[in-house]
């Protein structure tokens, strides 16, 4: 028998070696091994984010334009669904629907995690499936918030919201998640971090039947959400609505501003559409609508279309060449129904003979501008250089916002175009160009263009007499103040000149081109405008201000293949100019206010805009496979 | 004869200690283990951690009734008591009541007992009692016999009801027969065995065979003595292979199912979360979420999220593990090879056999159950389903356990009284 000792020592050698063995494990799998941690984190603690009631928008009279209503998210768990059929009848879905959202839940590796199945369903809808949702265990609510627009005005400014996608993800370093919301145009994009404040995060304990407990750890590692901020813009939402309805059925854009502050007060682009239609459950088909439709309702004509600004460029024609010494204010020139010195052309209409540059602006006289316009190119100053005196044409209609893009957070926003000397050598090749060949400059037309926008801030700029302030959407988020950075841009010009030039613009509502729009009480300046185009009639422009002596708002009209300014840019600028300042039209002019609201250019008439367009792009198609068969 | 001192004298009260703090620290664990992140009251008797509490103070009251009665009614009733735990596992296998596919559990009322718990108890009573009254135990075949008995016959009892687990503890009383004077050669072989099972259900019954058979050829060119080694060498080829085969067979039929999967899933052969390895796999993640540190009381997210199955039993170490982290596994693990060592010193200082076999049998019941129950729960050994002393939900453990300690400390007390 072996010793005693030995046999104790061996069993003791034994039993140790395996107690070390144990240790050895449970070392490597709690301290030196980290999946377990992470997995366990995945799994038994559920990390919910709450999300923080976003902003709200006001307008410039804290009237709310936007606000938040609670909507119910269904979501799914895919390997858990036992009565597809059951579903689809309780939600009312297609089965054809639902087997897509499987196979989109499956390709991203949803399977017992919740996956979003229907969303947005209203307070009303949800009472109708809460009390059958007990038996779907694959199913669960998650409570959210929808916007909603209050009146269905600014669709384009305050843009619509959706579902992130991958690269905002992963541009926002995974601060959203699959499913959440976030600005997608508009303020409510350009803004999106202020609105949409801060998520939260609450940990909770789930067991393994996946039923929560409560707060995991007393919640000390949760983080309390930060509602977002509310955005104050400096729209007016009753002047937003009134030109809304007024530019209905019509193409174009309108854009009025308050000259002291170069606060936009309304930003239309027409047709437009209810932002409230891309919330609502049918949204994907309105989206399909509205980006099918032939007229654009998405593309922001106020920002983003550049048109000829015609004559409405007269009154900055007349003070750049004040300014230059090229012209004086008693300067005359004959016209005979166009400009004499370059073969007629351009034309000009039936007027009166002119006495002064007042006169010129009141009956917008081509000839007149044609003239101004060749005796700043030669002024003796250029010493015949007309490349030189060209350039600082270009120089100075950049002093009214012309060539300049205005970011006012909105995408989209186009910078128009005046041509320097640069442009014509190009053009030209080598060829002599000269004043002649670019007459058509002076009157707005050739390769001139501005935004609306450029143009209604140009007006603010002459209300102004001298200077405006950067167009901004934004006074200031909660109690921030005055939070957007604004720029002074001054002309530098003789106040005196701008004078003379008011005085012409208010001729023109007196006895000139737009006498019929006249407002009463108030002294109102405007110039009309028609800007040629080459694919259909033409468009009718009005740019304005009001009243004279102290302007409280600077408007542009563009109202597209209507003709003269006269027809329809000029009675809809100057009712939404009555309208802002004295709250109500003169019953004299009800009946223009009338035939604006009535006045049908699409064709659309009173029809829903889902029906109209649905039917119009199936008479298409049927057109199209038609001319197929042929 | 020395003059007979009062019990408390003599007890040790390293091993009393320990049993307090383990016990205590094991009330703790069952109670966070139970609650499931709801809060109980801790003293509520209704709950399963409440039951524990009664089943301590009627392990405290128990304990102190056998240190104080005569240590000689131990020894005397050794075989009585035997007897009555025998005839307790027969009695289950009839009235017995089964959960978790193994029947072992007897009803009384609302308790219910366990008597293979008790039975480890009375197997080493009766051991200790065997080799107390021979001699020289290992002298003939008729002795092999009877030792082979009273460890077998519980083994079989208990493998009749189903319960594996616990059958297997049994097989750690060959380190006992060891001390007492056994050859090591049956467990060289009980290593030789283990490893041909493993290879066998690793690799099949094929392999392993012609495996053995080169292996002995081998051993056999090599040897210098070829006429000597002839024999013993073609007698381990002939058994070896036999074993293999039989290794075979009590897998695929004698094994249920659910074992069978265990091995495998142990084996690394089966790969199955949500079935039978979902177990391991969730306890194991549990433990390895606890870190250097733990959770902290009641705090472990997987345990009480009741993602691990039977952490109040089984898998309680996986509470302690994740609540706890590594500091408070060294801190049982320690303290158990603190009670362990404390044991095998005991039982080398008793004068008598009786009380050596009976604390070594205890110390290794111990080591076997600390050592299965941990190993399991991270996933290093097969989940058979065996309770961890004093921390594993369940009365009958509990008190059997405690009433091994105080008998060990009520014949160590009395160790110097003993003529040899």
């Amino acid at each position: 028998m072996q010793q005693v000792d030995v046999r104790r020592n061996s069993i003791l050698g034994f039993f140790g070696l395996l107690f070390f063995i144990l240790l050895a494990q449970v070392f490597y799998l709690q301290v030196i091994d980290r999946d377990y941690r992470m997995a366990s984190n995945s799994i038994s603690v559920v990390e919910q984010t709450i999300l923080p009631a976003r902003g709200m928008i006001y307008d410039r009279y804290d009237s709310l334009m936007v606000y938040n209503s609670p909507v119910y998210d269904i979501y799914f768990a895919i390997r858990n669904v036992k009565d597809s059929a059951g579903i689809c009848d309780l939600l009312s879905i297609e089965q054809d629907y639902l087997r897509e959202k499987i196979a989109e839940a499956e390709e991203k590796g949803y399977y017992y995690k919740p996956y979003p199945l229907v969303r947005n369903l209203s307070e009303s809808d949800f009472a109708r499936i809460q009390e059958e949702l007990y038996r779907h265990s694959e199913l669960s609510v998650v409570t959210a918030a929808q916007r909603r627009y209050n009146g269905n005005n600014g669709a384009l400014v305050l843009g619509f919201m959706g579902e992130v996608n991958d690269k905002d993800i992963e541009d926002s370093e995974k601060y959203y998640g699959l499913g959440d919301y976030r600005g997608k145009t508009g303020l409510e994009h350009f803004y999106e971090d202020s609105l949409r404040g801060i998520k939260g995060k609450k940990f909770i304990l789930r067991d393994k039947h996946n039923v929560l407990h409560g707060s995991f750890n007393d919640g000390i590692r949760d983080v309390k959400a930060l509602p977002g901020k509310n955005l104050h813009t400096t729209l007016s939402k009753e002047l937003q609505a009134y030109g809304e309805k007024l530019m209905r059925n019509k193409v174009g854009s309108v854009v009025a501003i308050e000259p002291k502050t170069g606060e936009i007060l309304a930003l239309i682009s027409s047709p437009t559409y209810d932002p409230n239609w891309l919330t609502s459950r049918n949204r994907s088909d309105y989206i399909n609508a509205l980006t099918q439709d032939t007229l654009k309702p998405m593309f922001n004509r106020a920002i983003m279309a550049e048109y000829p600004p015609g004559s409405t460029f007269k009154p900055m024609a007349s003070l750049i060449a004040l300014n230059d010494d090229a012209v004086n204010i008693n300067f005359s020139f004959p016209c005979r129904g166009g400009y004499s010195l370059n073969r007629g052309k351009p034309g000009c209409h039936e007027h009166v003979r002119l006495r002064n540059m007042a006169d010129a602006i009141r009956h917008s006289c081509n000839a007149y501008y044609a003239e101004n316009f060749r005796r700043s190119l030669t002024h003796d100053k250029y010493d015949g250089d007309v490349r030189a005196a060209l350039n600082h044409w270009a120089e100075d209609v950049k002093k009214f916002g012309y060539r300049t893009k205005f970011d006012l957070g909105i995408r989209g926003a186009q910078a128009g175009f005046f041509p320097d000397s640069d442009y014509y050598d190009k053009i030209y090749k080598g060829w002599n160009w000269g004043p002649m060949t670019i007459i058509s400059l002076s009157i707005g037309q050739g390769e001139t263009t501005a935004t609306t926008l450029q143009m209604a801030n140009a007006t603010a700029m002459i209300a102004n007499k001298g200077y405006y302030i950067e167009p901004h959407l934004v006074k200031s988020f909660d109690d921030e103040g005055n939070s957007t950075n604004v720029e002074r841009v001054e002309s530098g010009y003789t106040p005196s000149s701008f004078d003379y030039v008011i005085d012409g613009m208010e001729r023109v509502y007196i006895d000139g081109t737009a006498a019929a729009s006249k407002i009463d009480s108030i002294a109102a300046c405007g110039k009309t405008g028609t800007a040629e185009n080459p694919h259909g009639a033409d468009h009718s422009i009005f740019v304005a201000f009001a009243p004279k002596d102290d302007p409280e708002i600077a408007i542009a009209v563009i109202v597209e293949n209507s003709g003269y300014g006269s027809t329809y840019a000029a009675p809809i600028a100057s009712l939404m100019m009555e309208s802002y300042i004295k709250d109500s039209i003169a019953p004299r002019k009800s009946w223009i206010e009338q035939h604006m609201f009535d006045s049908d250019l699409t064709g659309r008439g009173d029809k829903d805009y889902l029906e109209a367009i649905l039917e119009e792009t199936k008479e298409e198609n049927e057109e199209n496979s038609s001319s197929n068969v042929e | 004869m020395r003059e007979r001192q009062g019990i408390l004298t003599n007890l040790d009260i390293t091993v009393f200690l320990l049993w307090l703090i383990l016990t205590i620290a094991g009330c703790f664990t069952v109670y966070s283990a139970t609650s499931m992140g709801e809060s109980i009251e801790f003293f509520d008797l209704s709950a399963k951690h409440g039951k524990q509490l009664i089943f301590w103070v009627v392990s405290l009251v128990l304990m102190f009734i056998i240190l104080s009665l005569d240590y000689k009614f131990i020894t005397r009733s050794s075989f009585l008591i035997y007897g009555a735990a025998m005839l307790l596992l027969l009695l289950t296998l009839v009235i017995g009541a089964e959960i978790n596919g193994s029947k072992s559990w007897i009803k009384f009322g609302s308790f219910q007992i366990q008597p293979a718990e008790f039975a480890k108890l009375a197997t080493a009573l009766a051991l200790a009692k065997f080799f107390g009254t021979e001699d020289k135990p290992f002298r003939n075949r008729k002795n092999y016999l009877i030792i082979m008995g009273i460890i077998g016959l519980p083994m079989l009892l208990i493998l009749l009801q189903g319960d594996f687990g616990s059958t297997m503890i049994y097989l750690i009383l060959i380190f006992v027969l060891y001390r007492e004077g056994l050859s090591p050669v049956p467990i060289y072989l009980g290593f030789i065995a283990i490893a041909i099972s493993l290879l066998a259900l690793y690799f099949g019954f094929a392999k392993v065979a012609i495996g053995i058979a080169v292996l002995t050829g081998i051993l056999f060119w090599r040897s210098s003595n070829k006429r000597k080694s002839w024999k013993l060498l073609s007698l381990f080829a002939v058994s070896g292979i036999g074993y293999a085969a039989a290794v075979n067979f009590l897998f695929t039929n004698v094994l249920k199912e659910y074992q069978q999967d265990r091995i495998l899933v142990l084996l690394g052969m089966k790969e199955d979360l949500r079935g039978v390895g979902y177990n391991v796999w969730q306890s194991k993640m549990a433990v390895g979420s606890g870190g250097l540190l733990g959770k902290g009381f009641k705090n472990g997210s997987q345990t009480q999220g009741d993602f691990v199955p039977e952490v109040s039993t089984d898998y309680i170490f996986a509470s302690i593990g994740e609540e706890w982290g590594f500091i408070g596994a060294l801190f049982v693990i320690g303290l158990f090879g603190w009670l362990i060592y404390r044991l095998l010193f005991l039982a080398e200082r008793q004068r008598s056999a009786f009380s050596r076999v009976f604390i070594y049998s205890v110390a290794c019941f111990f080591f076997m159950h600390v050592f299965v129950n941990v190993a399991m729960a991270i996933d290093i050994f097969p989940s058979v389903g065996i309770p961890l002393p004093f921390f594993s939900y369940g009365g009958s453990s509990l008190l059997s356990f405690s009433l091994m300690l105080a008998m060990v400390m009520r014949l160590d007390a009395e160790r110097l009284y003993v003529l040899r």
